[in-house]
């Protein structure tokens, strides 16, 4: 998963701020698409949420001894399980705790609420365009990960370069250049993620289906 | 209800998988064995100090950020889980 692993003051103010406001308004913007939904939608989105958030916060804060150490969050399972509104919401939540427990600082929430906010999207726009495919749900969602957290990756870098870090001498190209072996290092973990994600989801489809209503409206 | 091409799909990921992961391994080679926040930092091209020697954890699985806050935000949002599920 992509997350910027920055301490407070590594982005200027200016940025801090621009960030946290997009981020308010795409979490504004969610919350007001998840209202719209519950008038044809039960209490199931809400327990399918608590349940992904407990899941993804619970997994995010461990560091897995993998090429170092690596975290991975579950973003692409929230996105396909609740859909982009719910997910969106849930990884903004993910983000606060995270920071009130000392990981990540509070400056970033709005820069890595963005990022998992792609890879929330992605995955559920790649699991649902995936449907016509004629695919296993293992394999559609295996590579709705990938596609989410390739794209959380490719929208850190992007974040980090436009922002640039205060009190770093290094160009451009070399930030460019190191970003980008960190985010082949976590496209690793994304294999392990995409291989965990599709056995859940197929898990889940075979019995409880109707938990995937959000991202299975052809079948 | 469509038919599901269970070989395509399998042998779809399969090459996914492997592509990514041995394009992961370049990366890890050519970047070196280091932390999260070392290779971070060493990426985006932060010089900080040595990093301070946390707990080892259990097989290296470690937690990040307080333990205690962890175990309390964690416990708080199962109960508030249990109470949803029960509610509906």
């Amino acid at each position: 998963m992509a997350h910027i692993h920055l301490e407070d003051g590594a982005f200027s103010l200016q940025w801090v701020s621009i960030w946290w406001i997009l981020s308010l308004i795409l979490v504004c913007l969610c919350m007001y698409w998840m209202r719209k939904m519950k008038n044809n939608n039960n209490n199931k989105v809400l327990t399918i949420a608590g349940m992904c958030t407990a899941a993804s916060f619970a997994i995010f804060q461990v560091n897995i001894p993998l090429f170092g150490g690596v975290h991975m969050n579950l973003t692409p399972l929230i996105g396909i399980l609740g859909g982009p509104a719910v997910g969106g919401i849930i990884v903004f939540i993910v983000n606060i705790l995270s920071a009130a427990i000392g990981h990540g600082g509070w400056g970033l929430i709005g820069a890595n609420t963005l990022v998992n906010i792609t890879e929330v999207s992605v995955a559920y726009f790649t699991y649902r365009g995936l449907a016509k495919a004629k695919l296993s749900s293992f394999s559609r969602a295996g590579i709705a990960t990938l596609a989410g957290l390739m794209l959380g990756n490719i929208t850190m870098i992007v974040i980090i370069l436009v922002s640039g870090i205060q009190g770093v001498t290094q160009s451009i190209t070399d930030i460019l250049y190191g970003l980008s072996l960190l985010a082949g290092v976590n496209m690793g973990v994304a294999a392990i993620e995409a291989v965990l994600t599709g056995y859940l989801i197929s898990y889940i489809q075979k019995v409880r289906p109707d938990m995937l209503q959000e991202a299975e409206p052809l079948v | 209800m469509y038919e599901i091409n269970r070989k395509k799909s399998m042998i779809l990921f399969g090459v996914l998988i492997l592509a990514v992961m041995g394009l992961s391994l370049v990366a890890y080679h050519v970047s070196g064995h280091m932390g999260i926040e070392e290779r971070f930092n060493s990426a985006v091209g932060i010089y900080a100090g040595p990093e301070e020697e946390g707990s080892s954890g259990i097989f290296g699985f470690n937690i990040e950020g307080n333990p205690l806050y962890y175990a309390v935000i964690l416990a708080s949002l199962i109960i508030l889980c249990l109470i949803i599920y029960i509610k509906e």
